[in-house]
């Protein structure tokens, strides 16, 4: 009958679209290239990503992922300075210079003149030393805070502010370039402190125009954008959406245009479906986290023998089959200035691996350990990988515990209460400054490790301090031998930016950890 | 109509007072069980202990369960529902905007089901054990057993990705155009609708085939009324009660927000509102969908209760 | 008299099947009836004769198959395609069902019920259904018929629901109407006016009509003709003196003997039939009373009875009353319809039984 083809064949069609979602898609299609088409003026461009908003204030933004609140403040307050997402270069936005004093401990930015916040107020120096403040106010709890709490902000004069460091920092730039980029209204914050998150004021290419949580965020063009002739399109649509696949699918089918993803094997889909996809070399990537501040990983051999144990190439794959998964080879990107390819992360190396496990075995401190994964599938795939791998040596036992993203938040990055554990995000390591820092430094903001070497803070310090480059370079091989004789984190795989988008869409280019210009971004005739 | 409703729901609010007093003390109890505080909702991954310990104070994430149960209660009688946790929204307004679309997605989904089943039913219980009957039978059960989600996934790759005929996924709502809020509206409703009209089928079917051995279908028979008149106008209105009964409670269920179909099609539903707000201990707001969906339940049965008496006249309401 | 009887029906075969096995639920019945005339149809429960009305209705249950022809009027119900036999069922052939409190139909207002049938079949516009409803339910005596047409079934007695579902199958003003043991589930008292509501519709509108009970009494004074059931078969067949008269059959005689009777003296034993009726899935071939029957022999038990019959004598009107038996009444019916029964071993004494209280029913102990 042909009642039955039918049904063999929406089963058919079932799998293919499972296989989709859980194999490896073989890619052909549109590359990395822009296709050029005359850019108009106007239209609306609807992007989709991970996580609704939560606010719009600034100063309580938790993550510079594009695919979380990164991507909507960026629309209402525009950047005042910004990293190129490759190289890490600090480059202008609203703010006109940034730059060091001798010693590097006082910064001095300037800004353009006659900028105006789109409630009318000035952008100016006070504006912007009053933002900064902010940030530094316990009582704000910002997770800025630890950043903003020591520096000193003052407006010099109407266009100059100056930051007073209480170490020299000559990398400080790229922090006010990441966490200090969104500026607001200071006029509006005081008038309304509490409404602020929902009625925000800015400087940006776009206006807030409409807010529907769980639904869409709408932006109209700022007329008054301080760049002659941006932002191109008329109107921003953000919409939030769970689940990558069905993003994916509906950039595919047209029902939005740009979708910023992490995963691969997304990528691998949109360009087999013939979207135009861009991705940002970054560096750095996926890594596990390992507590060593307490047994087993206490021990550097405990923390050797496990990423010695496993093959990187693989369990990046495992994690996401997408094809341009790989192994992570270096702690920082060829691009970067501070790569060295003397400086290799160790390959998979058995034998070794063995050893260090059975050695530390016969001293009484057997590697029996229990991995905080995370919900979610590709995290679980990933951990399961490594459970199964780790079978096959002896003295080696791991077991598995999996939680969800809210309570990881509390058990894992602020109790630390943990063996090993997987990041949920990736990390662009082209510099060291501010994030990398801020994992390895002793007290770092996100140095969920515990991992206190002097060694280590010195070659940080020193990096900082450095006021020619060749020091810095110095300093930062000094950081990746200390890395790889430490072993704080264990850097498995690579975990690139992709901008995913319609053929329609054009100038898109990426910042800090893969958050799109919106200034710059025009759809096609 | 209005006194006895209003009669009927007064009471039934009265029964359900204590069912809403447990269910929320409960939730709480629950919310409390799972791991992680709301503080580190607040505060994000890098929150210091200190602030962490701040926060807890400043919101009595530290009082006893009880008391933060109270405190929660003194608000919610007077109809203050709290702030999100996430957004420091209005729960209630959160809840009131999401409202229309979880709404409008149950009806329609149980339109279709109901349009869909009552006349295959009708024609599965007057041919009872033939081969189509069985062949309808056995389609129901499995759309019984299938999860709405692999119904969603499979609707999504023939009908939207495929043959590019719906939206992946999104939402328009009514208000700015109903053509565009049906055509996004159709496949979720299809996905929570093939579901129940695997459950509806087979009860009114059931129900239908043991009206029809009623003597008063036989009386209508004799009149030499058509088979097709006897099974519409005498054999389903009594037919219709356990059906309707169930259509309730789906109706309460779908009102309560699909979940997984919302996450899936990416709908601003109050089933998203729940799956975003469980995860962040977003208690306040966990809290009111609870309250809201407990009335909303209450609500629906008594207006079951009331067809009953426009379907069957010989049933009092009490 | 026409030369063709309103209703002739023979050799009606009903077989159902069912888990145990075929069911012969009616067996050759060949009966005829003239407009106007009253038919009793009587026996057990279980003898077939519910099947049968069932089987000149078109309502026989699922997976029951039908032999045999059907004629009314000329028309071959059994034959002609389905919708031209409703044009005779419901329209020319009313029908009331043994037990009115399960009969009509709960959710509707029994207005609407009554009506229906003249509404499809006539085409009645809906002030003309609402004049009939009214005239109907006055006719079959229903006070306030205005107000009560629009009441729900549970809004009435059992005796007054009955009422409903007589006006519903006079709706039609049909030719024929069959009454299906409709006193059966109803008190004493209310019986009795019921039949008497029966016995005056039938004689105004002079309708032919069929009475089917268990019950001889029920019949006895109030039909032309009686067919006496047994498994299936008509074994028997009379005009009502004679039966009651001269009955022929072992079966009649057991049934006749199974009424209570006023000249029985108080607190005497009464007689019933011993035995149960024979399983219909499994009746092989004898005549199916044999087992129950005093006189049967192993001839009863192999030998399907020939049908015999009793000579004719004197016209007479038919419709009548017959509430005082004589000899001549009797010859009279003879002829009308002729006596005709299945014994080898028939009654051979007349003795007059026939029932004066006949409007008692049920058998104590």
């Amino acid at each position: 009958m042909s009642r039955d083809r039918c049904a063999r064949r929406a089963v058919h069609r079932l799998l293919a679209v499972l296989a989709a979602v859980t194999l490896t898609a073989t890619g052909c299609g549109a590359g990395d290239s822009d296709t050029s088409g005359a850019p108009k003026e106007g239209g609306t461009l609807t992007m989709m990503v991970g996580v609704d908003t939560r606010s719009f204030d600034p100063a309580l933004n938790q993550t510079m992922s594009p695919g979380a609140e990164a991507s909507r403040l960026a629309a209402v307050y525009g950047t005042l300075f910004w990293r190129d997402v490759e190289t890490g270069e600090v480059k202008p936005g609203i703010g006109k210079s940034i730059e060091p004093s001798d010693d590097g401990k006082v910064w001095t930015v300037k800004l353009r003149p006659n900028i105006k916040f789109t409630d009318g107020s000035p952008f100016n120096a006070e504006a912007v030393a009053y933002n900064w403040q902010r940030l530094g106010d316990p009582e704000l709890r910002s997770p800025a805070y630890t950043l903003a709490k020591d520096p000193k902000f003052e407006a010099v004069d109407d266009l100059t502010v100056r930051i007073t460091l209480p170490k020299p920092n000559f990398e400080f730039d790229k922090t006010v370039a990441s966490a200090f980029t969104f500026i607001a209204s200071a006029e509006a914050l005081k008038k309304d402190p509490e409404g602020f998150g929902k009625k925000p004021v800015g400087a940006g290419p776009f206006k807030l125009e409409r807010w529907v949580p769980g639904s869409e965020t709408t932006f109209v063009r700022n007329e008054n954008y301080w760049e002659k002739g941006k932002p191109h399109l008329d109107r921003l649509v953000i919409k939030p959406i769970p689940d990558a696949t069905q993003a994916v699918e509906t950039v595919i089918s047209g029902g939005a245009d740009l979708y910023t993803s992490t995963l691969n094997e997304i990528t691998d889909r949109a360009k087999e479906a013939g979207l135009t996809t861009k991705t940002a070399d970054s560096g750095g990537g996926n890594l596990n986290f390992f507590n060593v501040k307490r047994a087993p990983f206490n021990d550097v051999r405990a923390r050797q023998a496990v990423s010695l144990a496993i093959d990187n190439g693989q369990l990046t794959k495992v994690m996401d089959p997408g094809q341009a998964s790989k192994r992570a080879t270096s702690l920082f990107a060829e691009e970067s200035p501070y790569y060295d390819k003397s400086l290799q992360l160790p390959k998979q190396n058995r034998k070794r691996a063995q050893q260090l496990f059975n050695e530390l075995a016969a001293e009484g401190k057997p590697v029996n350990f229990t991995f905080a994964g995370l919900a979610g599938s590709s995290y679980e795939r990933a951990v399961q990988y490594i459970q199964a791998q780790l079978n096959q040596y002896d003295n080696v036992n791991m077991k598995i515990k999996t939680v969800d993203f809210a309570s990881a938040s509390e058990t894992i990055y602020i109790k630390r209460d943990f063996d090993a554990t997987i990041r949920p995000a990736i990390q662009a390591v082209t510099t060291p400054e501010p994030a990398l820092s801020d994992t390895l430094e002793t007290g770092g903001r996100t140095n969920v490790s515990g991992y206190s070497s002097p060694e280590m803070d010195a070659a940080l310090a020193a990096g900082r301090a450095a006021s020619t480059e060749q020091d810095r370079i110095e300093a930062y091989k000094k950081l990746q031998r200390i890395f790889l004789k430490d072993a704080p984190m264990w850097v498995f795989g690579n975990g690139d930016p992709n901008v995913i988008y319609r053929n329609h869409v054009t100038g898109v280019h990426m910042w800090e950890e893969g958050t799109v210009r919106f200034e710059e971004i025009a759809l096609t005739e | 109509m209005a006194i006895p409703f209003l009669g009927v729901l007064l009471r039934k609010v009265a029964h359900v007072l204590p069912v809403l007093f447990l269910v929320t003390l409960g939730t709480t109890a629950l919310v409390d069980l799972m791991p992680g505080s709301p503080a580190a909702t607040i505060l994000g991954p890098t929150a210091t202990p200190e602030q962490i310990a701040a926060v807890n104070a400043e919101y009595g994430f530290d009082d006893p369960l009880p008391v933060r149960y109270v405190e929660w209660l003194k608000g919610a009688v007077t109809g203050d529902l709290g702030n999100s946790l996430l957004t420091q929204r209005e729960v209630l307004g959160d809840i009131a905007q999401r409202i229309p679309v979880t709404f409008q997605i149950a009806i329609m989904a149980l339109l279709m089901a109901l349009v869909v089943t009552i006349p295959l039913a009708v024609y599965g219980a007057a041919n009872a054990g033939k081969r189509l009957d069985r062949a309808l039978t056995a389609f129901s059960s499995g759309f019984m057993s299938l999860p709405s989600f692999v119904v969603a996934v499979v609707l999504v790759y023939l009908l939207a990705v495929e043959a590019g005929a719906f939206p992946v996924t999104g939402w328009v709502p009514i208000t700015e155009s109903l053509g565009d809020n049906l055509y996004h509206a159709f496949l979720p409703a299809v996905s929570l609708a093939v579901i129940e009209v695997g459950f509806f089928y087979r009860l009114l079917r059931g129900d239908l085939i043991a009206t029809l051995q009623e003597d008063f279908v036989l009386t209508a028979r004799a009149k030499g009324l058509s088979g097709r008149y006897v099974l519409f106008r005498h054999a389903l209105r009594p037919s219709l009660f356990s059906l309707l009964t169930m259509a309730g409670l789906s109706f309460g269920r779908l009102l309560g927000g699909s979940v997984i179909v919302e996450a899936f099609f990416a709908l601003p539903g109050l089933g998203q509102l729940a799956v975003n707000s469980v995860p962040f201990k977003d208690i306040p707001t966990i809290q009111g969908i609870v309250v809201f969906v407990a009335v909303v339940y209450v609500l629906v049965n008594t207006v079951v209760d009331l067809t009953y008496t426009l379907i069957d006249p010989r049933i009092q309401v009490r | 008299m026409p030369a063709t009887p309103l209703l002739d029906v023979t050799e009606l075969d009903v077989r159902i099947g069912t888990p145990r096995g075929v069911v012969h639920a009616v067996n050759g019945v060949s009966l005829d009836l003239d407009r106007g005339e009253t038919l009793g149809i009587v026996g057990e429960s279980g003898s077939g004769k519910s099947m049968f009305v069932r089987a000149l209705m078109g309502i026989l249950p699922s997976g029951a198959t039908l032999n045999g022809s059907v004629l009314f009027d000329g028309i071959d119900l059994t034959a002609v395609p389905v919708g031209q036999a409703r044009e005779v069922w419901g329209r020319r052939i009313g029908m009331v069902f043994q037990d009115p409190m399960t009969s009509l139909n709960p959710v509707v207002r029994i207005g609407r019920q009554i009506s229906e049938s003249a509404r499809i079949h006539l085409g009645l516009n809906r002030r003309r259904a609402e004049e009939l409803e009214v005239e109907l339910l006055g006719q079959v005596g229903i006070p306030e018929p205005e107000r009560r047409r629009r009441d729900y079934p549970h809004q009435f007695s059992g005796g007054m629901r009955q009422r409903v579902t007589i006006a519903m199958a006079l709706a039609c003003e049909p030719d024929l109407l069959i009454a299906d043991e409709a006193t059966t589930a109803l008190d004493v008292t209310v019986q009795k006016q019921i039949l008497n509501l029966l016995q005056r519709i039938q004689r105004e509108r002079n309708m032919a009509m069929i009475l089917v009970s268990h019950d001889l009494g029920v019949v006895a004074g109030r039909t032309d003709r009686i067919a006496v059931m047994y498994a299936g078969r008509v074994v028997e067949r009379a005009p009502t003196p004679l039966l009651f008269e001269r009955r022929r059959h072992r079966y009649t005689d057991a049934l006749l003997g199974a009424i209570p009777r006023l000249d029985h003296p108080p607190h005497a034993r009464l007689r019933s039939i011993s035995g149960t009726p024979p399983d219909m899935a499994t009746l092989g071939s004898g005549c199916a009373f044999a087992p129950r029957c005093p006189a049967a022999d192993d001839r009863c038990r192999t030998e399907d009875p020939p049908s015999a019959s009793e000579s004719a004598v004197a016209p007479q009107p038919t419709g009548s009353a017959v509430s005082e038996v004589s000899a001549e009444s009797l010859e009279a019916s003879e002829s009308a319809g002729g006596h005709v029964y299945h014994c080898f071993h028939p009654v051979a004494a007349s003795v007059p039984t026939a029932p004066r209280a006949a409007d008692t029913s049920e058998v104590p102990g």
